[in-house]
């Protein structure tokens, strides 16, 4: 029934509806990098609006734009770069969870990147705090592993 | 929203993060953060090969495929550290061998390699790509020929400044003819010829190769015909840079051949400079980044006519013929540069060099905004020129000034040097390596440890007046890590009062100072963490009352315990006597349980 209302595919849109109601709009094409998607659209045709349980209006639209851009082939280092500049580090955190849900790969491997960069030279209490990781070492334990860090692994400038 | 990490993401997070530094931080997260760091860890870099032992290294990251180990002291650069002191990698090789099979890249310094170890890495990691030994020893060019032999994927061999018994010039033979890989060669510091018909056989079908470092046997007339089977080349260390006489045709080949190497951004090598040849370097000089003249003698009308049309340098080495005339010039033409290294012609020459003064090096700092890291030797500074660098320069990281003669004063009001270093460390708050020279007193220490917070590594030679000194540094500066002293006034005093401070440290060298064996013992029992090594040649320190100040002393912490491989004329202090019973008695116990 899906092949037969279809037109040709560039022009056809899936209706997306978010965890919390709302309902957006994307093409195919776009959707077809979405993997979670696409299999949802396999199972229950394109004409339904696909629930996404895990997805919110507030990072959805984000996703969509980034795939509208890829599938124009308009993914350039400065649109990525500008997509991220005003994102704070937790909401680049719920988009990457989301990209991991949606397998949506391109915009997975783009945020992973980001991500790196941002924990760069991070504290380890940052890390915790950024990824809401309780620190289950007792003290001996973490203590312990911190003298075998400073002592054994770690450079000093001049030598990485 | 389910805010949690699965593991997948987590391990796919992590192959993004490379740097030793921020795997290390993020292994301390929690637990699980801490095994899927390690199970997925594929670089390790270990700063003092005694800190951690081998099977430690390889039960935690079973995954490696890249290390990194240091082994001798700093100072045995300077032949301090005595033959036979120890950095023997075979044991390492050992047991990686065994357990870490697709190990890929081994990077060593100042390590002792034997062609044992060469064999057995050749023939127990099939994967092998990188090889990089700087400043090591014991290893001959049979060794090499088994790495040639063996190595299928070798694209890296690197053998920069180490000690090889080159027995014959036909390793490179070994090479098979399937073998295209390679894309660095590094064989500067052989003594011989090698085979040139291999070696250029060699070059012809690696298409990647990028960098080509020869050594000073390779004749000059040889070297178009080598580059032209490798113009993709970025780096190159050329052979001698002369012939007996001059002639026209090596140079017009030389132009040629250097004209059609288009990606070519640093060069090195140039033993033995014939000045007509330089003019062959001039097409390529203005791509040029790096250039290392250190064994270069010509003249510093040569080498200004040289710099003058590489504008892009970041990196120059060179040797003190360039003379302040020469560093005016690097003033006015390289705006970029970051990195200069000038080194002694002639080091034993106690006359004063009038051509190579404080002024050459003053002109450098006022000229190069972006220059960060010297290495400067001389004959003559003045506390007026130090702070004017000091205000010029604040961002500078490292600086080390070698004024040849020990305890030489201000030349012009004969005082110490003690404010020119203070204001050093007063305005390049980001100093993270600083060596000092001439004459000092404990001055230079109170404002180094007062204001060198960021300084990571000091040396010291023929300074300061007593223990205040040595107590300045080890307590005011944060962030040292490696420090090395010789021939200075300190003794017990200072190192007790900051026995604590040495296990924020990675090392600790002292050698002509006044630390005695007491001191030392007592600071081995004290500090069951750190390894205390008394070196001393003159024979075992306990036939000599404990007050006698010992010859050497190697400090470091180590989670490994004392090492069993020391010479006759190292001792660790401490409890090792009793722990080296306890493991010859689990070793007897062991044998009689295999009967």
């Amino acid at each position: 029934m899906a092949q037969e209302a279809s037109s040709s595919t560039s022009s056809k849109t899936i209706s997306l509806k978010t965890g919390d109601g709302e309902i957006f709009e994307i093409e195919a094409s776009a959707a077809k990098q979405m993997k979670t998607v696409q299999r949802l659209i396999d199972d229950l045709g394109d004409d339904i609006t696909i629930p996404l349980h895990n997805v919110f209006s507030k990072e959805l639209p984000k996703i969509i734009e980034y795939y509208k851009k890829d599938i124009t082939g308009e993914i350039t280092k400065d649109f990525e770069a500008e997509f991220v500049k005003d994102l704070n580090d937790d909401e680049v955190k719920v988009l990457f969870l989301a990209a991991n849900y949606l397998d949506a790969n391109k915009l997975f491997e783009f945020l992973s990147q980001n991500i790196a960069d941002r924990l760069e030279s991070k504290s380890v209490e940052y890390v915790r705090k950024y990824f809401g990781v309780e620190n289950d070492f007792t003290p001996e334990e973490e203590s312990k592993l911190r003298e075998e860090r400073a002592w054994s692994f770690r450079g000093i400038k001049e030598d990485e | 929203m389910d805010h949690s990490f699965p593991q997948k993401v987590l391990e796919h997070l992590f192959s993004f993060i490379d740097s030793n530094k921020d795997r290390n931080a993020i292994s301390l997260v929690s637990k699980s953060w801490y095994e899927i760091e390690r199970r997925s860890r594929k670089k390790i870099f270990i700063g003092n090969c005694y800190a951690v032992s081998p099977t430690t290294v390889i039960k935690r990251f079973p995954e490696l495929r890249s290390i990194t180990l240091k082994g001798k002291p700093h100072f045995a650069d300077f032949n301090l550290v005595p033959d036979g002191w120890g950095g023997y990698v075979y044991t390492w090789i050992e047991a990686m061998a065994v357990s870490v099979p697709l190990l890929e890249e081994i990077r060593l310094k100042r390590m002792v390699v034997t062609d044992e170890s060469l064999e057995l890495i050749a023939k127990s990691f099939k994967n092998f790509k990188v090889l990089v030994l700087i400043s090591c020893e014991g290893f001959s060019t049979d060794g090499l020929e088994a790495i040639a032999s063996n190595c299928r994927n070798l694209k890296e061999l690197n053998l920069q400044e180490s000690e090889v018994e080159d027995l014959s010039g036909d390793w490179l033979c070994y090479f098979p003819d399937s073998y295209t890989s390679l894309v660095s060669l590094n064989i500067s510091c052989l003594n011989n010829e090698v085979n040139l018909s291999a070696l250029e056989a060699l070059l012809g079908r690696c298409p990647n190769l990028q960098t080509l470092c020869l050594n000073h046997a390779v004749p000059l007339d040889k070297l178009p015909s080598l580059l032209s089977q490798c113009p993709q080349l970025v780096e190159l260390g050329t052979g001698v840079y002369s012939t007996e006489e001059m002639h026209p045709d090596v140079l017009s080949s030389l132009i040629t051949a250097f004209s059609g190497c288009k990606q070519l951004k640093s060069l090195s090598g140039f033993w033995n400079v014939l000045p007509s040849y330089l003019p062959a370097l001039y097409p390529i000089c203005s791509r040029l980044t790096s250039l290392n003249l250190s064994y270069a003698i010509i003249q510093s009308s040569d080498i200004v006519k040289l710099i003058g049309q590489c504008p892009n340098l970041l990196r120059l080495w060179v040797l003190d013929y360039i003379e302040d005339v020469g560093l005016e010039a690097v003033a006015a033409s390289c705006k970029d540069l970051q990195e200069l290294r000038v080194f002694p012609s002639d080091p034993s020459c106690l006359e004063l060099n009038n051509a190579l003064t404080e002024r050459g090096l003053v002109s450098v700092f006022k000229g190069c905004p972006k220059l960060q890291s010297v290495l400067y030797f001389c004959r003559q500074m003045s506390n007026a020129a130090l702070s004017a660098i000091a205000q010029i320069r604040p961002n500078l990281t490292r600086f080390r000034l070698c004024i040849l003669e020990p305890h030489t004063p201000d030349y012009l009001t004969l005082q110490p040097l003690d404010s020119g270093f203070g204001a050093i460390v007063e305005h390049c708050k980001d100093l993270q390596r600083l060596s000092l020279s001439g004459l000092l007193t404990d001055r230079v220490f109170e404002y180094i440890g007062t204001h060198a917070k960021k300084l990571e590594m000091l040396s010291v030679a023929f300074a300061g007046d007593s223990d205040l000194g040595l107590h300045y540094v080890l307590s005011g500066c944060e962030n040292l890590r490696k420090l090395e002293i010789r021939d200075c006034p300190f003794g017990d005093e200072a190192l007790l009062a900051n026995a604590a401070k040495l296990e924020t440290m990675r090392s600790l060298w002292m050698s002509s100072c006044s630390v005695s064996y007491g001191a030392c013992k007592l600071l081995g029992q004290k500090m069951p963490k750190l390894n205390v090594e008394v070196i001393d040649e003159s024979g075992p320190p306990d036939s000599r009352p404990d007050s006698c100040p010992v010859e050497k002393l190697y400090i470091y912490r180590s989670i490994a315990g004392p090492r069993l491989d020391m010479p006759g004329f190292v001792w660790t202090m401490g409890d090792d006597s009793s722990r080296k019973l306890e493991l010859d008695v689990a070793g007897v116990e062991a044998q009689f349980r295999n009967l």
